[in-house]
């Protein structure tokens, strides 16, 4: 009978579809304990000769260095994850205090003049800051902690990288029609920039012998429905919102001491365990990571423009910086004249003040040192005052409303395949030409893939005579390295600013914010907008 | 009259059809694009800017006395200007741009015996790249591609594609052949250079095979020709292959080797530090040192890396009378390292000798009176 079939072929059906379930039921194969990052030593050895350890201070990347927070709760998970497997831990307080001990008995390792680190001083530090703990804590070994930047890998709408996946839209998922029409509409791969914190333990003679990252979260996202693929739509999450996430922390510290809790067996054995596997968490396991938005390119104007109209009509232009590269002469003398011109068109007056530079340089060795030895931070209250004589101290009769310090500085551009925009310009990467936006014919080329090649801007600074910024801002020149193919070649000396049809959009670029209206502003970058229809 | 018929657009199958069989077929063809030269003076840009590029005005004096010799002794062998530089790497390496510029590896001064042995091997990357091997490589490839293109066509048709494979392969082995004549005729040029410039052909191959050998016994390798087991093979068999017939060991004129010995010491030692600070294994530290300390003899610099290496690798406080024992006979050469007495004092303190401690900090402190540490050091001394 047809109806006593049907359940029986749905049986069938059944068991047909779980035989890849059934055959996906076979652990992974045990890693190595070299894949589990023990480099120095077995794991055994390790667990054996490193029953003391100490904590040192977690290094934040650039820009966070400030947030306590995130250190003290990394530092706290880390201990929690270290006592789990047997280690017993001394925090890093007793560290960072001998640390500070020695690095006043040295006189500081910064040097007070250039602000920059004293490497012999540093190191006499750090190594017997070292030896210190190890004595007084009798410690076997140190666990140093870190965050850095890392590439996670994405396809459609997961990214994966140091042992995590997460969405690359940076949303929970919605239902399942709307996954559906996603997922359909979404075909974008590459990288995102995201976080990690790695762990590692060294012995105490600063030879590593382990060491693995967890991954933290995305630092931006790349969402269809917000992004099109262009290189400036990705959605980047606010500094002040990143490593907030105390669940985020705790799986990327227990991803990142999982070899150290759990043997290699155990870690297969568990691979569909989440806390042993974190691919195997679900999106809706963590709270929803913080929002991305796009970036839009931070505004020239430090002030209202207004003010400065109003309060600025007469300048006092620096030579132009050369030290991070040194054009020919007459190129020199083309920026000096673009930047009268641009600066003309808000009929201000341009005082050339070559030697304001110089006269800057020698006050600075004459009133300096301006950096304290023993944390590097800069006496900012003694730099104003030392630029304010500077400025008052031009000679210039009648005195100028404000300074323009400007010149050439290397930069990231970001491309993607091949077409790089930033600050205010692009250039193809693949032939140095414009970029040309077409389906066909366009400059794109997908086999350069995306990233940033190194490019040169001109920036420039305007300051009131109360050394306030009033303006603040760089246009981008051209692009200093070309693709061949992914790989990146560096442009020789002798290729630099031979395409002058270049400098006069990258100073207007810079002053772009100042010289026009938001109206003139709109209008100029998106022509297309007076041609539509109303 | 044969008419020829411009492909229709919007039949993108068929283009792509024929694009992937004209693919298999001119292979050749398409590898025939001359290099740019603009690439060869960026790369020259970068290189001679990047971090790994040796700044040690000695060494370029010296490499460039090498080359002078050779082209010197050749006039108008080399009508490019040739300059040459040392980049730092472990692994031994040499090779020459098309613009002219020659760089050799720290890795291979660090591993060649003999001046005759290093300007062998700049003379055969010279040579390729004076012959035009690459362009003549490039154009007997694209000749052969296009005298098949008929018959592989004809065959890839007639097999449905399955002859695709097989023709791919057969070009390959062609053009390895190819390749390796030629190289074979440019040793045979480099070899006859080095002659004429007062140079021991004969320990061209004898070096490269010592340099094979350093590499096996550091566990070594890499995936360039004088960093690989088969590029180094390969090498070997072409340099013994070139000599002239009959050639055997002169005793000679051949240029005395102190200036080599200088760099290819510093080097050495140079690579095995670098090793033992980023942990490189014991088996390639040890490995490095006694290559070093068979070649140029023990003294207080290599006594101080064995000493630090196990230093660096003593798991607990039982081996500290092992260690101490490394610092002690490092500093009964007079060359020592100051710091060597720094670390004994550590060393004493943490085993509790706290008089061999203050002996060796003190002698530290007189040896080195403004070094960075001082103050710390002095500040031990003061304290209990």
């Amino acid at each position: 009978m047809q109806p006593a079939s049907t359940p029986r072929l749905l049986a069938l059906l059944c068991c047909v579809l779980a035989l890849p379930a059934l055959a996906d039921t076979k652990p992974p194969p045990v890693q190595s304990e070299a894949d589990l990052g023990f480099s120095g030593d077995t794991r055994a050895n390790t667990l054996a000769h490193f029953k003391r350890v100490g904590i040192l201070p977690l290094q934040l990347p650039a820009g966070f260095t400030k947030r306590e927070d995130v250190s003290a709760a990394v530092e706290s998970l880390v201990s929690d994850y270290l006592r789990r497997a047997g280690f017993d831990v001394v925090g890093s307080a007793g560290y960072s205090k001998i640390r500070d001990e020695l690095n006043h008995r040295v006189g500081g390792v910064y040097d007070p003049v250039s602000g920059n680190v004293k490497r012999e001083q540093w190191n006499a530090v750090q190594t017997n800051a070292l030896r210190e703990s190890v004595e007084t804590e009798r410690l076997d070994g140190f666990v140093a902690m870190g965050i850095s930047s890392r590439k996670a890998f994405f396809t459609r709408d997961s990214a994966q990288w140091d042992g995590v996946s997460e969405r690359t839209t940076g949303r929970l998922p919605g239902n399942a029609v709307v996954e559906f029409f996603n997922a359909g509409s979404n075909n974008m791969t590459g990288t995102l920039p995201g976080y990690s914190v790695a762990v590692e333990i060294v012995n105490t003679e600063g030879k590593m012998i382990w060491s693995r990252y967890g991954a933290i979260q995305l630092a931006a996202y790349a969402d269809t429905r917000k992004a099109k693929g262009a290189i400036n739509s990705f959605l980047f999450v606010k500094p002040d919102d990143l490593f907030k996430d105390h669940a985020r922390l705790e799986r990327a510290v227990r991803i990142a001491t999982l070899p150290l809790v759990h043997t290699p067996e155990e870690i297969a054995a568990g691979n569909k365990d989440p806390l042993i596997n974190a691919m195997e968490m679900k999106s809706t396991d963590l709270p929803p990571p913080p929002e991305g938005e796009p970036r839009s390119a931070d505004s020239g104007l430090k002030v209202d423009r207004d003010k400065i109209l109003t309060k600025v009509h007469r300048v006092a232009m620096f030579s132009i910086d050369t030290r991070e590269m040194a054009p020919p002469k007459e190129v020199l003398q083309r920026y000096m004249d673009l930047v009268r011109a641009e600066l003309g068109k808000l009929g201000w007056t341009v005082i050339d003040a070559p030697n304001g530079r110089d006269l800057l340089a020698a006050e600075y060795k004459k009133q300096g040192p301006f950096f304290d030895p023993y944390t590097g931070e800069r006496d900012e209250a003694k730099v104003i005052k030392l630029r304010q004589s500077v400025y008052a101290g031009l000679g210039l009769d009648p005195a100028p409303d404000a300074v323009l310090i400007s010149g050439f500085t290397k930069v990231q551009a970001p491309h993607m395949w091949g077409d790089a925009e930033w600050d205010g310009v692009s250039q193809s990467g693949v032939d140095l030409g414009p970029v040309r936006k077409k389906l066909f014919g366009g400059s794109a080329n997908v086999g350069a893939g995306e990233g940033s090649l190194q490019a040169l801007s001109f920036y420039v600074t305007l300051r009131d005579m109360q050394d306030t910024e009033l303006y603040d801002t760089r246009g981008g020149i051209q692009l200093l390295q070309q693709l061949r193919g992914k790989e990146k070649t560096n442009l020789t000396p002798g290729e630099m600013f031979k395409d002058p049809s270049r400098d006069e959009p990258a100073v207007h670029a810079a002053f772009r914010e100042l010289v026009l209206t938001p109206e003139q502003i709109d209008a100029e970058l998106h022509p297309e907008k007076a041609k539509a229809p109303h | 009259m044969l008419k020829t018929r411009p492909l229709k657009a919007g039949s993108p199958w068929r283009c792509a059809a024929i694009s992937a069989l004209f693919g298999v077929l001119l292979s050749g063809v398409a590898a025939a694009a001359p290099q740019s030269t603009i690439d060869d003076d960026r790369l020259e840009a970068s290189y001679n800017s990047g971090k790994d590029l040796v700044r040690d005005a000695a060494l370029d004096t010296y490499l460039k006395s090498i080359v002078d010799k050779i082209l010197i002794a050749n006039p108008g062998a080399v009508t490019t200007p040739v300059r040459i530089h040392a980049l730092s790497a472990a692994l031994p390496y040499a090779f020459m741009l098309s613009n002219g510029a020659v760089y050799v590896s720290t890795g291979l001064i660090a591993r060649v015996r003999t001046e005759s042995e290093l300007a062998g091997v700049i003379a055969s990357e010279i040579a390729p790249v004076v012959r035009r091997d690459g362009d003549k490589s490039t154009e007997t490839a694209r000749s052969r591609a296009m005298r098949h293109l008929l018959p592989n066509l004809l065959l890839i048709t007639a097999t449905a594609g399955l002859a695709a494979p097989a023709i791919t392969s057969g070009d390959r082995k062609a053009t390895k052949t190819v390749d390796e004549q030629l190289r074979l005729e440019s040793d045979k040029v480099a070899l006859q250079w080095i002659t004429a410039a007062g140079y021991e052909p004969t320990e061209v191959p004898k070096g490269l095979q010592h340099v094979l050998d350093m590499l096996t016994a550091e566990d070594r390798f890499g995936t360039t020709e004088l960093a690989s087991k088969d590029g180094l093979s390969a090498r070997i068999s072409s340099v013994t292959e070139a000599l002239p017939p009959g050639a055997t060991e002169q005793t000679t004129n051949a240029p005395k080797n102190d200036g080599l010995t200088r760099f290819s010491r510093y080097y050495s030692l140079r690579i095995a530090e670098d090793d033992m600070n980023s942990s490189g294994s014991p088996v390639t530290f040890h490995a490095e040192m006694d290559r070093a300390e068979g070649q140029f003899g023990t003294d207080g610099l290599t006594s101080y890396l064995r000493a630090n290496f196990a230093r660096r690798n003593f798991p607990d406080v039982s081996q500290l009378p092992e260690v101490i024992k490394e610092y002690e006979a490092c500093i009964t050469h007079k060359d020592a390292p100051i710091v060597a007495y720094r670390e004994l004092g550590f060393l004493y303190r943490r085993q509790g000798d706290m008089d061999s401690a203050r002996r060796n900090f003190k002698e530290y402190l007189r040896r080195s009176p403004d070094a960075a540490d001082a103050p710390i050091i002095n500040g031990y001394l003061q304290g209990p």
